[in-house]
């Protein structure tokens, strides 16, 4: 694969997954929070 | 006056449903014969552009509106479009807007639901033709002509589908639709994940040349060249796709949101809900036919698969590929479940309306329901052509989605206040948005939708899709119709399609008419606010 798609691929995906795992991880640490 | 209504039971089960209401046919279906027609990599940089500017803001306004709605006990659009507008504009004004939202609300979950769940359907019958083997060794275009022309088929797999959805549904939010997403949405991600292992493992199985890394590849280089050259066309089918894949302007995302307490967090929650299906539209499903179709079929084929990508270029790859049928069964499941956990959420808006505005039961609404979506999605069942379920998507798909989004900003955002949207919006808040996000929610947002509807409109205008010109006849005879047919039968076709959305939105009309005048009828009388939460 070529460097620019690679690195586009890189951002893109360690975006998404970062904001996914931020976003979830909060949700759920919220709600136990709540329950405690 | 607040109405004892159902609410979600946990968090995870909230977003799951939310997820699962966002991840349908969109996600692994739409998005990469948008991504292969649009120039790839040309295509990624609006498309994140649109996420950012359109698909996070709407997102956010759908859910404050819904949740507003639920506190007065209404789960559909109109009677919350009404609640948010009649203090800036008085109720007896405010009715009219209550309307709008109401036969959007309404129109969108029939129309869609009349010919998306048939393509679930469709997803369902070849599930068991991967697992049977029925079309390898086959011309599979033909062998999806005759699925199509074979009416039995295709009514018992769309059957099936809408019992299945009846059975969902009818048990309601909590114990449910929640309790079956929380099996499904996992087993999705996870049928997900096994394929696009294999996708990205496939090597090069016929040509040296062609490969999935070379279907990456094409996706994720950033092509300026293509993207100058085709600028307009491009950006309208990326924020069309964000709009699609999010299901905004749907009232389905209001309709979930409805059955949230009122100090539960509506600004991390929807964020969640737009990685999640970012997540697999993005990664996952970015990563499975196109890349699949480029290793088995070579760039040419896999760039002009179009919307047959999914269901006639890549049953020629399962009937090559070592253990195809298993695989082949997974992708189609894959697509029954994205498909299946959506329509349970049109199919819920419906239900409530039955159930909240003219208070029948949740399961005999079920079924009236299911009786009027069968009515609905008959003729479209009974049409060889595909010509029916085309224009109504040409209407429903990119045109009533974007009219309703707008609304969504009119009256959450410029009738509401934005001060009191803001305020509404940070209610029982896990994270706060910056305050630079407002100003793309106020302007932004609706001026790229206006730029969306004013393009979509100038394409049906120059293809004479308003007028039934011979032209526009003539190229759904020839591009359009799985069978060849005539122009005749093209014609009567679209009328059709168009008396029957014509019709919904009276009937759309009329009910959320009623509905608001049922309950604040006094007001409107009065032309004054009484009833508060």
């Amino acid at each position: 694969m070529n460097g620019g798609a690679l690195a586009f691929l890189v951002f893109a995906w360690g975006t998404i997954f970062i904001m996914m795992y931020w976003s979830i991880s909060k949700l759920l640490q919220a709600e136990k929070q709540g329950k405690a | 006056m607040e109405q004892q209504r159902d609410q979600w039971a946990t968090k995870l089960g909230l977003i799951l449903a939310m997820a699962g209401n966002a991840i349908g046919l969109g996600n692994f279906w739409r998005f990469p014969y948008q991504l292969a027609k649009n120039g790839g990599g040309a295509f990624m940089i609006p498309y994140f552009i649109a996420l950012f500017f359109l698909g996070i803001p709407v997102m956010w306004i759908e859910w404050t509106i819904g949740r507003y709605g639920g506190r007065y006990g209404h789960g559909t659009l109109g009677p919350m479009f009404y609640l948010m507008s009649r203090d800036r504009l008085k109720p007896r004004k405010a009715l009219w807007l209550g309307i709008i939202g109401g036969l959007l609300g309404f129109s969108v979950s029939s129309l869609l639901s009349s010919y998306y769940y048939q393509i679930i359907g469709w997803s369902a019958a070849y599930t068991y033709y991967s697992l049977t083997g029925a079309y390898f060794g086959q011309d599979t275009y033909k062998f999806f002509v005759n699925y199509i022309s074979n009416t039995g088929a295709v009514v018992f797999f769309w059957g099936l589908t809408m019992v299945l959805l009846g059975i969902a549904v009818a048990q309601g939010v909590s114990k449910g639709i929640e309790r079956w997403v929380k099996v499904m949405m996992p087993a999705l991600y996870i049928f997900a994940i096994i394929l696009v292992i294999r996708a990205l493992t496939l090597g090069s199985p016929v040509k040296p040349e062609w490969s999935a890394i070379k279907g990456l590849e094409y996706i994720w280089t950033p092509d300026f060249q293509t993207l100058r050259q085709h600028f307009f066309k491009i950006s309208l089918a990326a924020a069309g796709q964000i709009f699609f894949t999010l299901s905004l302007g749907m009232g389905i995302i209001h309709n979930y949101a409805s059955y949230l307490g009122p100090e539960d967090d509506v600004a991390l929650s929807g964020l969640a809900t737009v990685s999640l299906n970012e997540f697999a539209e993005v990664i996952l499903g970015g990563s499975l036919a196109i890349p699949i179709a480029f290793a088995y079929l070579g760039p040419e084929k896999a760039i002009k698969g179009g919307v047959g990508l999914a269901y006639i270029a890549l049953p020629n790859v399962f009937m090559n590929m070592p253990a195809g049928r298993i695989f082949g069964a997974f992708w189609f499941l894959l697509l029954w479940f994205a498909g299946f956990t959506s329509a349970i959420a049109t199919y819920n808006y419906l239900v409530a309306l039955l159930e909240e505005d003219i208070h029948i039961d949740r399961k005999k609404g079920t079924w009236l329901v299911f009786v009027w979506l069968f009515i609905l999605g008959l003729p479209i069942a009974l049409d060889k052509t595909l010509l029916l379920l085309t224009d109504m998507d040409s209407w429903v798909g990119s045109y009533f989605l974007v009219i309703l989004g707008f609304f969504d900003v009119v009256v959450g955002l410029w009738l509401f206040g934005v001060d009191r949207f803001w305020e509404e919006l940070h209610k029982g808040a896990y994270i706060k948005i910056p305050n630079w996000f407002k100003p793309i929610m106020v302007y932004i947002a609706p001026f790229y939708m206006l730029i969306l509807l004013g393009g979509n409109t100038w394409d049906y205008i120059r293809g004479g899709v308003f007028t039934l010109t011979p032209g526009y006849l003539e190229y759904l005879v020839k591009k359009q119709a799985l069978i060849s047919t005539t122009v005749q039968y093209a014609k009567k076709m679209v009328i059709i399609s168009r008396a029957m959305i014509l019709v919904v939105i009276i009937i759309g009309a009329v009910e959320a008419y009623m509905a608001i005048k049922k309950k604040y009828g006094e007001e409107i009388k009065k032309n004054e606010v009484i009833i508060r939460a």
